[in-house]
């Protein structure tokens, strides 16, 4: 078993609050979006917390910062984007081999891009992807990150772009043709967590504006696995308490921006072994 | 009739001179340019061009790739434009943006991000001109030749360490 956390930290030195969520999940893959704190602050955290070593293995300007307590010779990176540092994606010698695709990403906001440019990007992170199964010859492939865009979205579910479906029986299909080429889909779970009549909180991310349609909640935190991986996952849920502490405020039960993040983390297993 | 021709003496030419025949896209250009690079190096490492449309924009990407470093792949020049119309083209590469100072064309307007808008070829040709001769890109492309040629010898001496898959 793998544990993965996931957290946009909104440049918050949560280090600490990190740390302790490793502890109690047991997690072996920790990526943090808008990390409020140098790595070796984070490893410091985290070998004071665990007594593991955890090894940094991200870039300077990669959005989003990856510490992992498996060995790094087990980690060989694929691909990088000097122009936005926003996607990062690794080959992982973990489980059987060989192994699995890990991608980090960390999408432009949509404060910062339309709907299309995201749609735009998304196609270009699939693209990539693509290259780089064909390159190793395998499709175990599992994207982790804050996507700033819902698991419905275009950039999300389109042919040309990450391709996400809401249901393993969809993504089974392993791929369709999409202007006359074959497009692997994504499994993505997180179709399952939206709302209040399932575990856990009802998205990642709340926000509010005065626009006339306003989700409030929204997911823009999301795993994405291919077919081959998707029966692999376990226990994926949207952490709103860390040790006791709770993320949410009461009674409202919206993210504790104040004090933590907008966000909220993700978690969740692969059973690699 | 006459006074027709006679109008049509009285007015000048209000073209901007002669137009130019044999114009280059954005994509071409990096295309060109991609297939240099394999040229260049030996094969040691390639280019490619890849290409993504949305409705209002399409974007030609020159990725470096490296075979033999694990397949690495490396975004090293990004053009964006109209996809009915290539120019003017927003053009993106890390010695391109604003912050970096000297931009080789004579009137440089940046794109909200930064990057600077190419209105020709001859202004595209510029600007990927400066990307590739920048201190980046050497350092990039030398990095990668190196760890190509380190993974090469390695790979003759000793069975692969490290990631299971092929690649």
């Amino acid at each position: 078993m793998t544990s993965f956390l996931f957290w946009n930290v909104m440049n918050r030195d949560l280090r600490g609050l990190i740390a302790r969520a490793v502890v109690e999940r047991d997690v072996d893959i920790v990526l943090v979006a808008e990390s409020g704190v140098p790595d070796p602050d984070m490893i410091g955290a985290l070998f004071t917390a665990t007594g593991d070593d955890y090894a940094a293995l991200s870039d300077d300007a990669d959005k989003v910062r990856v510490f992992t307590r498996l060995p790094v010779d087990r980690w060989i990176r694929r691909q990088r984007d000097s122009l936005s540092d926003r996607m990062a994606i690794w080959s992982v010698a973990v489980g059987r081999p060989p192994g699995i695709l890990l991608v980090a990403t960390h999408f432009v906001s949509k404060n910062h891009s339309s709907s299309s440019e995201q749609a735009m990007r998304a196609q270009e992170v699939a693209k990539e992807i693509n290259r780089v199964e064909e390159g190793v010859g395998h499709e175990r492939t599992i994207v982790v990150g804050d996507l700033n865009m819902n698991p419905f979205e275009d950039g999300v579910t389109g042919g040309l772009a990450l391709h996400a479906v809401m249901t393993k029986a969809l993504a089974g299909r392993v791929e369709r043709i999409v202007g006359g080429i074959p497009r692997r889909f994504f499994y993505n779970p997180m179709w399952g967590h939206f709302g209040d009549r399932t575990a856990g909180p009802p998205g990642t991310y709340y926000h509010r504006s005065p626009a006339d349609a306003e989700l409030f909640w929204h997911m823009f935190d999301q795993v994405l696995l291919r077919p081959s991986v998707m029966g692999l996952l376990h226990g994926l849920s949207i952490i709103d308490s860390i040790d006791g502490e709770s993320l949410l405020t009461k009674p409202a039960g919206l993210p504790r921006e104040s004090a933590y993040s907008d966000h909220l983390p993700l978690t969740f297993n692969l059973t690699l072994d | 009739m006459s006074e027709s021709t006679s109008g049509t003496e009285a007015i000048p030419n209000l073209w901007p001179g002669e137009f130019k025949v044999d114009v280059q896209t954005p994509y071409t250009i990096l295309r060109i340019q991609a297939n240099l690079l394999g040229k260049m190096t030996s094969a040691i490492l390639v280019g490619d061009v890849e290409t993504e449309s949305v409705e209002k924009k399409t974007q030609h990407r020159l990725v470096v790739v490296a075979p033999a470093y694990h397949g690495y792949r490396h975004n090293l020049v990004v053009a964006i434009h109209n996809p009915d119309l290539p120019y003017p083209a927003e053009v993106r590469s890390q010695s391109l943006h604003a912050r970096q100072g000297y931009i080789p064309i004579p009137v440089v307007t940046f794109s909200p991000d930064g990057y600077p808008i190419v209105n020709s070829d001859d202004e595209m040709r510029a600007v990927v001109a400066h990307a590739l001769r920048s201190d980046e890109t050497k350092a990039l492309i030398l990095s990668l030749i190196a760890k190509s040629n380190e993974a090469m010898s390695s790979s003759a001496t000793a069975p692969q360490a490290g990631a299971g898959d092929s690649g």
